[in-house]
């Protein structure tokens, strides 16, 4: 999963604190792996140097964890070229789905287009699959029928999401 | 009571099963209330038979006496039994000759009229004060009373008990001693077995009915009997519950049936059947004819209910696919053909005058057998034409139909097998009443006996001939009489009037004739072919009283017949009267009854012709709805539907006519050896023939509407 | 670049954009006060499969039956070629679907005492064909699709997927222009999907005819050449092309 671009997402929900912002990506990404502290600071750091966000109005005396991000017209950009670009089909591929969906509601933006994008990309996939299996051998056929059981999983998990995510979005906004 | 309660949980809940349940009920109830009342209406009309056939003289402990010699002692009297007609309908009168001790009873009246008075029924009485006395009254002499009911038909009789002097009583049809007055409830074996077969004929469409009705929504209860399968219940076990279900039900219905008999009752008596309304007392069936009618039903219902449960085969899974039936076994025939066998050999046995023993229950046995028969064999025979005609279907419909028909041979033969036993029974009556329907029709014209004119036959003794004549004209100058003219039989054929009384009556008489020779054909209603004769040696045989033609004046004109003084060997009639009285018989008033009944049965045929059809539909609604949606045109469908009516009952109906026919035939040749036989039906069978089928129409039409409704889209969506 | 051609959506070999077979423009439906249809656009080209997905309560069946002239639609158009199918009565529309579209749908469509090929015969009987001429068409199209042996069986006596082959049978028996399938492998297990889905594409490219596929299956939905998803009565991705 992409850690920067989401934790770039969840400042596009509002100006925040470092010790806030882990709070809040704990909350949604980090159940299984919370976030460290120095990999927050790493991170808005890099993202600082990208432009994509901005430290303001640090108060006097305050160490690192009292400084509040912001983000960037540039940082908005990034984060909705990354939620509409469909992934590759992949094995790895649900965290980042997940993470997208979850910024898309926090930012208050079309969470069902994505997913909708996502899955034409994957009946892109799966057309190209079923259209190889036409005329192949059998073995060929069972390795497409492979390929296609796992996007068809992916598929089943998008629909899903895509069906509870009015549901999603009111735990999201709370 | 856990049965019950399962029962009611499974079957009775939501509104379709309800309006199932209170469906089955009421047919049921309306059956049982039409067996009844024909029960009754049978029962009553023996009944009412045995009370009053003792007019006929003949039943009681009684002997014919011949000769004026005879004198009533105290213990017997003499009586006489003749027909009399009053404006088309017709009076029993008794005459009856007693001493004034007589200790003999006269149902009705009790102790025997004095000479010159008479008894007579209420409807008589009525009659009588309701007409000049030179017309009826005079005929009697002075009333003395009241016949009782109990002596009478029904409210309708027309009865009346005169008493004479010995020699005053009218020989006609002759005299009899009588210790006695009795009747019977069967004149003869025929009636009981007409009977019998009007029983049967009544009891097959009521039985099919509820059958039929007891198999309403059998399709949503077989899934819910399948869900009680699928918890652990045992076949045995569903099977109790559906008949738990039927019986309750039937029992209900049963029920309200007896209340809807009684209720009906006092509607029943105003129907006219036969000689006359029915008393009510007669129509009332007994208690235990109610319990063992309520008893049936309910056991009949139950047990069908019980049997086609278990044999339907409800897994767990229920009845997911809708399987063919069996194909019927062409041992359905054989109850048709043994009973076809059955009637003609009793019969063929009768006309050889070689009667075998038993006939008539012979002849019943066969009856059953080919009513069954056609119920059995109705699916055989309609699964061999739907066969033939699946191939050569050219349409849609044609296709559709004959092939559902071809695997579901015996449902869609129920649907119509109602009205088959109904064609059937309607043809066995018809025909049957044909002996006496069927008299063939005579030429009118001005040169034939007018219809007013009346004809006694004359039983003059050689001693009385000299008095005929001024009897004669006494009778000539009745009010309204035009001629009265004395007739002699010629010895070889045909007879003699004098050529004066010859002109006036409007004969063509030859010139110089003192007197001619007429055909007695002329007396029936054939051409007058008139010759000149000589003076006839023998004494008057007939007199021929030429009215005005009112109806007033002949009935003037037959009282003074009957008070000429002549002896009369034949009641004074018409000739349209007389055609008619030769043909009345008691066996008509259970084909009226029958056909009654028949003609109630025919309309609840009716519908369950239109619940069946609908089931049909709806059984495969969705594959109609699609067939809809994919463009085809909702006449189609009503297409499918005629056929699939109209294709069993058409297969049938032609066997229908033709057995009932022969049905008839066998009847009427076997109980009297041949001495009367059926002839072409009256044309109120083909009404009744075109009345059953526009009926089947119309249920089939009046379908269309739900057909339709239960094939839109709607019904394809949302499953 | 359009996010139709994203996903996927085949490109044209010509260059000028021709005009759509089926073409809907601002279709609205309300049951009661269940809004099935919310103002949906669509073009539907000839020889495309298209398949319709969305999960169940959102529409596609609904948008299928008004794509079809079986339900008019309470605002909006749908034109057949230049047939505006919205405004012909219920008689003409019926002679439209019987002459020019072909269905398959999910389960019982096929009348249970009809062999396999009288149930294949009947479009073509309603057509006016003589019963012969039926019968053979009838014939010739189940042993193109693998039936030949089962072309006298009843449908009882067939598998699912046999079942539904015989509904592809029918459905494209008269040469229909359209084939309208409504989850046509919805009771059947994966293979049996598969042949059946095998079978209708192949047929119907075969036939140039077009497809509109109505599934929630991804697998099924696969074989097409492009998807709409309807999502709340409205097109929420592929409705138009670019």
């Amino acid at each position: 999963m992409d850690n920067t671009t989401a934790l770039l997402g969840l400042l596009g929900a509002g100006a925040s604190y470092g010790y806030d912002l882990k709070n809040s990506y704990d909350r949604w990404f980090g159940l299984k792996k919370p976030l460290a502290f120095g990999q927050v600071y790493t991170t808005l750091a890099r993202l600082i140097r990208n432009g994509w966000i901005v430290a303001a109005g640090a108060e006097a005396g305050a160490g690192p964890d009292r400084k509040r991000y912001e983000i960037t017209t540039a940082g908005r950009a990034r984060v909705a070229e990354w939620m509409f670009t469909p992934e590759v089909p992949s094995e790895s591929l649900q965290s980042n789905l997940f993470a997208k969906t979850i910024i898309a509601l926090l930012l208050g933006d079309n969470a069902g287009r994505l997913l909708d994008l996502q899955r034409a990309q994957h009946m892109a996939r799966m057309r190209e699959l079923t259209s190889e299996k036409q005329g192949a051998t059998l073995a060929a056929v069972l390795v497409c029928d492979h390929a296609l059981f796992h996007i068809e999983a992916d598929l089943r998990w998008i629909d899903l999401t895509a069906a509870r995510l009015s549901q999603l979005r009111a735990e999201v906004t709370t | 009571m856990r049965l019950l309660t399962l029962a009611r949980l499974v079957t009775a809940e939501g509104r379709g099963a309800r309006g199932r349940l209170a469906g089955m009920a009421g047919t049921v109830a309306v059956g049982v209330a039409l067996l009844l009342l024909l029960l009754g209406a049978f029962d009553g009309l023996a009944s009412r038979t045995e009370r009053s056939t003792w007019t006929s003289l003949n039943y009681g402990v009684s002997t014919r006496v011949d000769g004026p010699a005879a004198a009533p002692g105290d213990d017997t009297v003499l009586a006489t039994s003749v027909p009399d007609f009053f404006k088309g309908r017709t009076i029993t009168r008794v005459g009856i000759a007693a001493t004034p001790a007589s200790t003999v009873v006269v149902p009705g009246i009790g102790r025997p009229p004095a000479a010159g008075t008479y008894y007579a029924s209420s409807a008589m009485i009525a009659l009588i004060d309701a007409n000049p006395g030179d017309e009826l009254g005079a005929r009697y002499g002075t009333r003395a009373g009241v016949i009782d009911d109990a002596a009478l038909a029904g409210p309708d009789s027309l009865v009346i008990v005169t008493g004479a002097a010995p020699g005053d009583l009218n020989a006609m049809f002759g005299i009899w001693s009588v210790t006695k007055f009795r009747g019977s409830a069967y004149p003869s074996i025929g009636y009981r077995t007409v009977a019998i077969i009007g029983a049967i004929a009544v009891l097959i469409p009521v039985l099919i009915l509820v059958g039929i009705v007891t198999r309403l929504g059998a399709a949503a209860r077989a899934e819910r009997f399948a869900a009680l399968r699928l918890i652990g219940a045992t076949p045995r076990r569903v099977a109790d519950i559906a008949a738990a279900e039927i019986g309750a039900t039937s029992l209900a219905g049963a029920l309200a049936g007896v209340v809807l008999a009684w209720l009906l009752i006092p509607v029943a008596a105003r129907v006219d059947v036969g000689d006359g309304r029915f008393f009510r007392a007669d129509l009332t069936v007994g208690p235990i004819v109610v319990v063992i009618v309520v008893a049936g039903v309910v056991a009949v219902a139950t047990a069908v209910a019980w049997w086609r449960t278990v044999r339907a085969g409800i897994g767990p899974l229920g009845v997911t696919r809708e399987r063919s039936e069996r194909r019927p076994a062409a041992l359905g025939v054989l109850p048709l053909l043994a009973g076809v066998a059955l009637m003609l050999s009793a019969t063929i046995a009768a006309l050889l005058h070689s009667p075998l023993p038993g006939a008539s229950m012979i002849l019943i046995a066969g009856f059953v057998l080919i009513s069954l028969g056609l119920i059995t064999s109705g699916p055989v025979l309609t699964s061999w034409v739907a066969r033939i005609a699946a191939r050569g279907a050219r349409g849609t419909a044609g296709v559709i139909a004959m092939n559902r028909i071809q695997r579901h041979p015996r449902a869609t033969f129920r649907a119509v097998s109602g009205l088959v036993a109904a064609v059937f029974m309607v043809s066995v009556f018809s025909a049957a009443i044909t002996t006496v329907a069927g008299e063939p029709a005579r030429a009118e014209g001005p040169d034939r006996l007018p219809l007013s004119t009346l004809i006694a036959d004359l039983g003059t003794r050689p001693a009385e001939a000299a008095a005929a004549p001024a009897a004669a004209s006494r009778v000539a100058r009745t009010a309204g009489v035009t001629v009265a003219a004395i007739a002699y039989f010629d010895p070889q054929e045909g007879v003699v009037l004098a050529a004066s009384d010859a002109a006036r009556l409007g004969l063509p008489v030859p010139g110089g004739a003192s007197h001619v020779h007429v055909t007695s054909d002329y007396f029936n209603g054939g051409p007058p072919v008139v010759a000149a004769a000589s003076a006839p040696e023998t004494t008057p045989a007939m007199l021929v009283v030429a009215t005005d033609g009112t109806t007033g004046s002949i009935e003037r004109a037959r009282t003074a017949v009957l008070g000429s003084g002549l002896r009369l060997a034949l009641p004074p009639v018409t000739r349209a009267e007389r055609t008619t009285s030769a043909l009345l018989t008691s066996a008509n008033h259970y084909a009226d009854l029958a056909n009654l009944g028949i003609l109630v049965a025919t309309v609840i045929s009716a519908v369950s012709l239109a619940v069946s059809t609908i089931a049909a539909v709806l059984d495969r609604k969705r594959v109609f709805g699609l067939l809809r949606l994919m463009g085809m045109p909702v006449s189609t469908v009503r297409r499918v539907i005629l056929a699939e009516a109209a294709l069993p009952l058409a297969t049938v109906f032609a066997l229908c006519v033709g057995l009932g026919f022969l049905v008839a035939w066998c009847i009427l040749v076997g109980l009297t050896e041949g001495r009367r036989t059926v002839s072409w039906p009256h044309p109120s069978y083909y009404l009744a023939l075109a009345a059953s089928l526009l009926l089947a129409a119309a249920a089939v039409v009046g379908t269309f509407r739900t057909a339709r409704k239960n094939t839109g889209v709607a019904v394809t969506r949302f499953e | 670049m359009s996010e139709v051609e994203v996903i996927g959506a085949p490109k044209r070999a010509t260059e000028g954009e021709p005009a759509p077979l089926l073409r809907a423009r601002g279709l609205r439906l309300a049951f009661g006060l269940t809004q099935a249809l919310r103002g949906i656009d669509v073009d539907i080209h000839a020889g495309e499969i298209v398949a319709v997905t969305g999960p169940s309560g959102s529409g596609k069946s609904t948008l299928l039956h008004v794509l079809a002239g079986v339900l008019v639609p309470d605002a909006g158009t749908v034109d057949y070629g230049h047939i505006r199918l919205t405004a012909l009565a219920e008689a003409d529309r019926s002679r439209l679907r019987l002459g020019e579209f072909g269905f398959v749908f999910q389960y019982g469509q096929l009348l249970p005492d009809l062999s396999a090929v009288d149930n294949v015969s009947i479009p073509l009987l309603l057509a006016g064909t003589s019963r012969r001429e039926a019968l053979r068409q009838a014939d010739a199209w189940l042993e193109r699709l693998g039936l030949a042996e089962h072309s006298r069986k009843l449908p009882a006596q067939l598998s699912g997927g046999q079942a539904q082959r015989v509904a592809v049978a029918r459905a494209l028996v008269t040469g229909p222009k359209v084939l309208f399938a409504d989850e046509p492998t919805g009771s059947l297990d994966s293979l049996a999907a598969e042949t059946v889905m095998v079978a209708l594409t192949q047929a119907a490219r075969a036939a140039g005819t077009t497809v509109v596929l109505i599934t929630h299956d991804p697998r099924t939905a696969a074989y097409a050449s492009r998807e709409l998803i309807v999502r709340d009565g409205q097109i929420t991705l592929g409705g138009l092309h670019g």
